[in-house]
């Protein structure tokens, strides 16, 4: 409907049935997410909502992890935004995932030293990314694997966070061999004892 | 009502209010069919806006509401020299009261002063006028009683 061209009273203004909603949802995802950039990051939002995607939004806030020595930006919340995103196919984008790494707020030079570590043409596998991602919260691959079942678990929040033994497996023996401290040797038979525990 | 349960304070971000006031208002005006993507297309101008004139809707928001909750306006300013030992400042404080307080003075009573001549002035003219005509009629009297004796 359009607006008549003189206004008189408040009584006069149209609101679309669906916007109190709509801008409901907008700020308790805003609260949510508690995004560094809120412009870049609405603008993210927008895009997602009128395309029908997963939304850029935390499931829950997250304190602030980031101390001034690991500031990097980038939190085990924000990767699980991410998998949300982006997990729907085996492999992604590298320009969609660095627009959902902007949208984010996150600095695209970490995004590129990143992909450095795994070098690809146009396409990354997604959880070859979310590993290494994972390896860039947590200093060491034991903190590295954790944060890949966390987010990669289908358990709710708070339980074991099981995944697939084959996904572990193949996620752990290629961080491992990003390591060149870590003998394949090792990596084999501490998978070997833990499949025969299973 | 809503009960907090946890100690967390969910802060709304810096300059989010400023944001979700221009979009509510370019809706209501433009009055668009698809709403996301009216939004969309609103974030995008904007982002590009901030980049060509580096002009952040959001930050500028934010600053003003900074300046609207902390006005520092109204507090009072630290005294520069805190260093200093209390006896020299006793002095400056009495040397800064001593020349103060005559000025006041006299600009209050500056009218009272003019009022106070205008008055006096007043009434002593009006004296003159009194002694004046006095004068003139001792004279006139003195003339009349010397016309009378010439008359006599």
């Amino acid at each position: 409907m359009p607006l008549p061209d003189t206004m008189f009273c408040a009584q006069q203004i149209h609101i679309p049935p669906e916007l109190p909603d709509i801008l409901k949802q907008f700020t308790k995802a805003a609260i949510r997410t508690q995004p560094a950039d809120v412009l870049q990051w609405s603008a993210g939002y927008f895009s997602a909502l009128s395309r029908g995607d997963p939304l850029p939004v935390k499931d829950r806030v997250e304190l602030p992890t980031a101390t001034q020595k690991t500031d990097t930006g980038l939190t085990q919340g924000l990767l699980k935004v991410l998998h949300k995103q982006c997990s729907h196919k085996p492999m992604v984008k590298v320009t969609d995932l660095e627009r959902r790494w902007r949208d984010l707020c996150l600095p695209v030079e970490q995004l590129r030293a990143l992909l450095r570590l795994e070098p690809c043409e146009d396409e990354i596998e997604w959880v070859k990314f979310l590993a290494l991602g994972c390896s860039m919260l947590g200093g060491s691959l034991n903190s590295s694997m954790r944060s890949v079942c966390e987010v990669l678990s289908e358990d709710p929040e708070g339980s074991g966070a099981r995944i697939p033994f084959d996904t572990f497996a193949r996620l752990y023996r290629y961080l491992a061999g990003m390591d060149p401290d870590v003998q394949s040797a090792d990596t084999e038979t501490y998978l070997n004892t833990l499949k025969a525990n299973m | 009502m809503s009960i907090p349960f946890s100690n967390t304070h969910y802060r709304i971000p810096q300059g989010f209010g400023n944001l979700l006031e221009g979009l509510t208002r370019e809706i209501l005006r433009e009055q668009p069919d698809n709403i996301p993507a009216f939004a969309a297309a609103y974030f995008e101008n904007l982002l590009e806006k901030r980049e060509k004139t580096n002009f952040d809707p959001a930050e500028w928001g934010a600053k003003v509401d900074d300046r609207f909750y902390n006005n520092h306006a109204f507090k009072e300013p630290e005294t520069p020299e805190k260093g200093e030992p209390v006896k020299e400042k006793l002095q400056t404080s009495v040397q800064e009261e001593t020349p103060v307080t005559p000025f006041e003075f006299s600009e209050e009573d500056r009218e009272k002063e003019e009022h106070a001549a205008v008055k006096i002035q007043a009434a002593f003219r009006g004296h003159l006028a009194r002694e004046e005509m006095k004068k003139k009629r001792s004279y006139e009297n003195t003339a009349l009683a010397q016309n009378t004796e010439e008359n006599e």
